[in-house]
């Protein structure tokens, strides 16, 4: 029963690969990509393929790919219809809220905006805190955002703070930790339970000794 | 010229698809039918109010909303149940003996945008009403696994008991609140989540560890005493008892089913056992169902009640298109119109014909052997 695997491009790859590669899988060709998509492991009856974040999730809901490696990022801000298995403790990073040094957000009195890529973590955290906020959704280098005065603060992922240090933006608050996890589709892990499961204790064996 | 296209999330149907819907249609229903299950329906609109009665949280964008002239808000209908529960609490009000109403009809969710899912579902299902769960869930789960093995693919029927995770909740005293979130965990099996949100509840550390298993309990029925082992609660002990008795006379009567007591219905009106059943090709439960005990007094009627459905769509997601037979067709000159209607007539006890004019001499009658 072949099993597909939807591996996230780009931060997360080289960690996830390396995982599959120390527990004895064939990751020969995801290592020597070229331009192709789908990769067939040499060693089992596995299938990979590369896919951006928020499509790992599409794919796995659909049941297209049985098993996806995706940060709890694009989790926490997509859709929810999947089983979240494991952590696999790669590409460690957090969501926060920064913003202008002395501009605290929940310092100011008055209409609060949130220029974020994440507009449902942002929603949910404020929420939380009992503030009312607008969300402006940003696509990329969001830390330009309350520089140039488009909003007040932001929230996004950071790994080590540089780009935030660099641009002199500064963490108020630290909403949660992030790292990779694997997702399962709900129909897969009832009908190829057993192939299913036997990928997960490896992907658990490898990511503890990582 | 302008294209008109179709609202998101709904399809149009061409012949061979459509003669695959009705075939798995008709597959079920007649396996409803043998059951005694009399078939009903009811508006495709409802009025915003029932289902908040019947939901106790109902998932606002999800739904098709109108307003009536009149001021109040009307829906598209959501699911069959709440309907019927509320067609069985005003026409059968004071019937004392067992309903069985069938239906087939669509129901309308909007899901999430572009996400390549139908907001349009045909419905296949059944309402036993007035049994409770010792005298019909194993008839019920039978009918089921009688629906699935009509549809000739390989399947998985699983079943889980919403109750195993609520009492022992209920025994903690646990806030509303705590318990939706823990449902949620579990239920999705986000087991990272879990373990965090249970360290921060500091349970003694036998009901820690039942959490934290629960997730991991499906499987065969062997998990059933495995889940033993764990169980803090003497209801929950009676209940997992009483799932082996179903799993063991389901296995004499011949059906082999599986059971996951991490399944715990967000629905809310749930109240005993649910079930779910998997079929290759699908990525999704193309059956799904429970008991439900107290939504029907939620409309004015006491009475335990049991049902399940089939989405069509998502069984025909697992199914080959067929190739179609072809009608017979008749060519005819036009000046023997009657005659070739007169003839049409007697070959159409047997078969299906067409009629087309043509440049013929006299009727010919062609038969191709497929679309």
């Amino acid at each position: 029963m072949t099993i597909a695997i939807a591996l996230t491009k780009g931060r997360l790859e080289k960690a996830s690969v390396a995982i599959l590669e120390k527990e004895g899988y064939g990751v020969e060709a995801l290592k020597a990509k070229g331009r192709a998509l789908v990769f067939e492991d040499t060693e089992k009856d596995i299938r990979y393929f590369l896919v951006k974040p928020n499509d790992c999730i599409t794919y796995v809901q659909h049941g297209v790919a049985d098993i996806g490696i995706v940060g709890k990022d694009t989790l926490m801000e997509g859709s929810d219809d999947y089983y979240e298995m494991l952590d696999l403790g790669i590409g460690k990073c957090r969501f926060i809220l920064g913003g202008l040094k002395d501009h605290n957000p929940f310092d100011k009195l008055g209409h609060i905006t949130i220029g974020t890529k994440y507009p449902n973590v942002a929603r949910a955290y404020f929420m939380e805190k009992g503030f009312d906020v607008e969300c402006i959704k940003i696509d990329g280098s969001v830390e330009l955002a309350p520089l140039l005065g488009l909003c007040d603060g932001i929230v996004d992922i950071m790994e080590t703070g540089t780009t935030l240090k660099e641009n002199g933006l500064v963490v108020f608050d630290t909403i949660c930790e992030l790292s990779a996890r694997v997702i399962v589709n709900k129909a897969s892990m009832k009908l190829k339970h057993s192939a299913v499961c036997a990928v997960l204790e490896d992907l658990q064996r490898g990511s503890e000794t990582c | 010229m302008k294209m008109h296209w179709i609202p998101e999330g709904t399809r149009d149907f061409v012949p061979a698809q459509y003669y695959v819907k009705q075939d798995v249609k008709h597959r079920i229903e007649k396996v409803f039918d043998a059951f005694g299950y009399d078939g009903i329906s009811t508006p495709a609109l409802e009025y915003y109010q029932t289902y908040l009665t019947g939901f106790e949280q109902v998932k606002e964008e999800a739904m098709y909303k109108f307003i009536d002239p009149s001021g109040s808000i009307l829906t598209l209908r959501m699911d069959m149940t709440v309907p019927i529960a509320r067609f069985v609490s005003n026409k059968y009000k004071d019937v004392k003996k067992p309903l069985r109403f069938r239906y087939c009809a669509d129901v309308y969710k909007q899901k999430a945008h572009l996400g390549g899912e139908q907001n349009e579902i045909s419905d296949c299902g059944i309402e036993l009403i007035g049994l409770n769960s010792e005298e019909s869930d194993l008839e019920v789960i039978v009918c089921a696994m009688e629906v699935m093995r009509s549809l000739n693919k390989h399947f998985t029927l699983e079943i889980g008991e919403v109750n195993i995770f609520l009492k022992t909740c209920q025994k903690l005293a646990l806030p509303k609140e705590t318990i939706e979130t823990l449902a949620d965990y579990i239920d999705r099996k986000s087991m990272l989540d879990l373990a965090n949100y249970l360290d921060t509840l500091k349970l003694p550390i036998g009901y820690q560890t039942f959490f934290l298993k629960l997730p991991w309990l499906f499987g065969k029925g062997d998990i059933l005493e495995e889940a033993l082992t764990y169980c803090q609660d003497d209801n929950v002990k009676e209940i997992l008892l009483g799932l082996k008795v179903l799993d063991q006379q389901l296995h004499s009567l011949g059906y082999e089913v599986s059971f996951d007591l991490g399944k715990i219905a967000h629905l809310n009106y749930y109240s005993g056992i649910i079930f779910e059943a998997f079929m290759d090709g699908s990525g999704t439960s193309v059956l799904s169902g429970g008991r439900y005990d107290h939504l029907l007094e939620k409309f004015g009627k006491q009475a335990c009640a049991i049902g399940f459905s089939v989405k069509l769509d998502y069984v025909l997601a697992a199914l080959e298109e067929p190739m179609l037979e072809k009608p017979w067709v008749l060519y005819y000159p036009k000046t023997k119109v009657l005659e070739a209607l007169r003839y049409a007539q007697e070959l159409r006890k047997f078969y299906r014909v067409q009629l087309y004019p043509s440049e013929v001499e006299t009727l010919l009658l062609v038969k191709e052997e497929f679309v």
